[in-house]
């Protein structure tokens, strides 16, 4: 029985920063910023914000696909030392990821068998005569028929792509799934077998979720945290019924009174303008001070603004939430 | 509608690849649009919702193909039009934003040069006017700094900023249709509502009428006063914005409803499982005979699946092509 109280992921203020040259000049590019979050078995973060606010790099960096600047991960109880590429293999084990484009995430010279059973193998998971059986249970875990195994990806559609990726994600029986965009390239209406599948696997298997998405209505109808994500740092992240109908944060607010249909449920209309600041030139202090309806003086210079908890576990990052002004 | 307050007719659209009526992406679509209307088109991709606004637009490329039917543009049949006066049309008295505008905007002229091209093509401008009436449009579209940026190329923007230029050339010439694909599909969400608005309050200012084409259910029957479903190549249902979301009456639109995950429903109901359609959209050269949504239909009788459903009439207006609707 897996203890649900202790988090599984735990990233202490991870930092993942690049070098760029421009011209004569050396930036830095903060794509993760200080980031801590703590993920719990059986429970999904949703992960919110817009294109190059580093969610990606975050996931990539709890992955180990990139090497974080700084910070610490911690894993099932594992701890990864800061600025090394951890245990490639035990890491594997206990997080895996399902990427957005079904299409171009299965190897098309490789049969369903091959790719399913190839995880199997590298893992040592279970002896030669048991891998035909484990291979029919994930194919019908996640929905499909046995003879699926003896086809080519070419043979699938993108919904079935997907369930296929879910699959080879789940053949080394992982804790956590960190799921990037899963449902962004998919027709319409394929969308929701996915969704509920995730769902289903998050309840039955007790897996953890990073659930990553641009789509907020897919967030709240997974989501039982929410993290909310600008310029590499989290600015607000708290239980989901919490963000969405007391979003404590203006960026929050706007991001919310942008999609049709949510303002209705609570959010107030925070009108937001202009785009985002390129992330090699963050402005001085609140790095949303810039397009923030309601920003003072304070939030223009200095430092950002630190963590204020509104609730339990509902924080945010804002110098009104400081100074006690209700925005 | 009289025929004085159409602007836009299309009659039994068909749309067929390859070679004489080959396989029919788009099979008899019928629609039309007032004038200053804004007219959503709704489907998922393969539904045919872009080769129709490519047939009106004159854009359609080989091996695709108009294979029938009839589209009138403020009277005149314009897909028997002379390539020539297609072209004076395209760009003036209709124009077209697509999805990607890095890709629509040519990446070795400034902007500026883009834009002012409209006029002295369109109105024969000289090139000063034009430049003048070039910064003028991109104030319009809301660009700041418009002096200053009408010498910038297109990489030097960001994607709204570039959607905003393509939004300037569309309606420089105040055209009486834009055809407007997915505009905002490639941008940021905190971005797309912006540039929604924009394009509407534009439109409604100078007259000019909208066909707006999207995946997205929920955002399209919000701001358009009717729309199109498409399914596999075919119109399911044409209601207003309001009734095709609150109240749609063919299976299919029924069944894509109940499987968005929309925004507010979970804080306000608690967590409904979705709704999942089975099956796979039906793919080109292998539809079925009948009505297209028959074999993923719970509703799938015999009948569905011998003939295509003609369109009954949807009291309070709208038709939906169903033999068991509701």
């Amino acid at each position: 029985m897996t203890d649900i109280s202790t988090p599984v992921l735990r990233v202490t203020d991870l930092n993942v920063h690049y070098a760029v040259r421009q011209g004569l000049q050396n930036r830095t590019l903060k794509a993760v910023d200080g980031v801590s979050l703590a993920l719990r078995p059986g429970e999904c973060l949703g992960l919110v914000g817009e294109s190059g606010c580093g969610k990606s790099s975050l996931a990539q960096a709890i992955m180990g696909i990139v090497t974080p600047t700084s910070g610490r991960v911690e894993i099932a109880g594992v701890t990864a030392d800061p600025g090394q590429r951890i245990g490639g293999l035990a890491r594997a084990r206990a997080i895996q990821m399902v990427f957005q484009d079904p299409y171009s995430s299965l190897n098309p010279r490789m049969t369903i068998r091959q790719t399913l059973s190839a995880p199997l193998h590298l893992h040592k998971l279970c002896p030669a005569s048991e891998v035909e059986r484990r291979i029919r249970a994930l194919l019908g875990r996640v929905g499909l028929e046995p003879n699926a195994a003896d086809r080519y990806p070419h043979a699938f559609s993108g919904g079935q792509r997907q369930r296929l990726c879910i699959a080879r994600a789940l053949a080394v029986e992982p804790r956590i799934l960190v799921c990037d965009e899963p449902v962004s390239a998919l027709d319409v209406s394929i969308r929701a077998q996915i969704i509920n599948l995730l769902l289903r696997l998050k309840d039955e298997l007790g897996l953890a979720l990073l659930m990553i998405s641009h789509d907020l209505g897919v967030v709240e109808h997974m989501s039982d945290r929410i993290a909310v994500m600008y310029l590499g740092r989290f600015v607000e992240e708290g239980r989901w019924d919490q963000v969405l109908s007391k979003p404590a944060h203006p960026y929050t607010r706007a991001l919310l009174a942008s999609v049709p249909g949510m303002h209705k449920t609570g959010a107030a209309r925070a009108r937001m303008t202009g785009e985002a600041p390129s992330a090699l030139r963050p402005p001085p202090g609140c790095a949303f001070h810039p397009r923030c309806p309601v920003a003072v003086d304070a939030c223009r210079s200095g430092a950002g603004p630190g963590i204020t908890g509104t609730a339990e576990g509902h924080q945010a990052r804002c110098h009104l939430l400081q100074q006690g002004v209700t925005a | 509608m009289s025929e004085a307050d159409m602007i836009l007719s299309v009659e039994n659209l068909s749309v067929a690849v390859g070679k004489g009526n080959g396989r029919l992406a788009v099979e008899e679509v019928s629609f039309d649009i007032g004038r200053g209307e804004v007219f959503g088109m709704v489907g998922e991709s393969g539904c045919g919702k872009s080769l129709c606004a490519l047939s009106i637009a004159g854009l359609l490329r080989a091996p695709m193909h108009v294979a029938g039917g009839e589209v009138r543009f403020e009277g005149r049949d314009i897909l028997r039009l002379p390539a020539r006066d297609m072209r004076r049309l395209r760009g003036g008295r209709i124009a077209m934003i697509f999805q990607e505008p890095m890709t629509a905007l040519n990446p070795l002229m400034t902007v500026g040069d883009q834009i002012g091209e409209m006029f002295v093509l369109h109105q024969g401008l000289g090139r000063a006017e034009a430049r003048h009436r070039a910064i003028v449009a991109l104030a319009q579209v809301q660009v700041p700094s418009p002096e200053r940026r009408i010498s910038d190329y297109p990489h030097q923007l960001s994607g709204g900023m570039r959607q905003r230029v393509m939004i300037a050339i569309a309606l420089a010439c105040r055209p009486a249709l834009l055809i407007a694909d997915e505009p905002t599909t490639a941008l940021d969400v905190t971005i797309q509502a912006e540039i929604t608005e924009l394009i509407l309050d534009l439109c409604r200012a100078q007259g000019t009428a909208v066909l707006m084409i999207s995946h997205d259910l929920g955002h399209i029957a919000e701001i358009c006063n009717r729309v199109a479903v498409m399914y596999a190549g075919r119109v399911a249902e044409m209601q207003s914005g309001q009734a095709v979301f609150q109240g749609p009456r063919h299976p299919y639109t029924r069944a894509l409803v109940a499987s968005l995950p929309q925004p507010g429903r979970r804080l306000a109901e608690g967590r409904q499982d979705l709704a999942e359609i089975k099956g796979i959209v039906p793919p080109l050269g292998q539809r079925p005979p009948g009505c297209q949504f028959a074999p993923r239909c719970a509703r799938a009788a015999d009948d569905c699946r011998a003939a295509v459903p003609p369109f009954s009439t949807i009291p309070g207006g709208g038709k939906v092509g169903c033999f068991h609707h509701d």
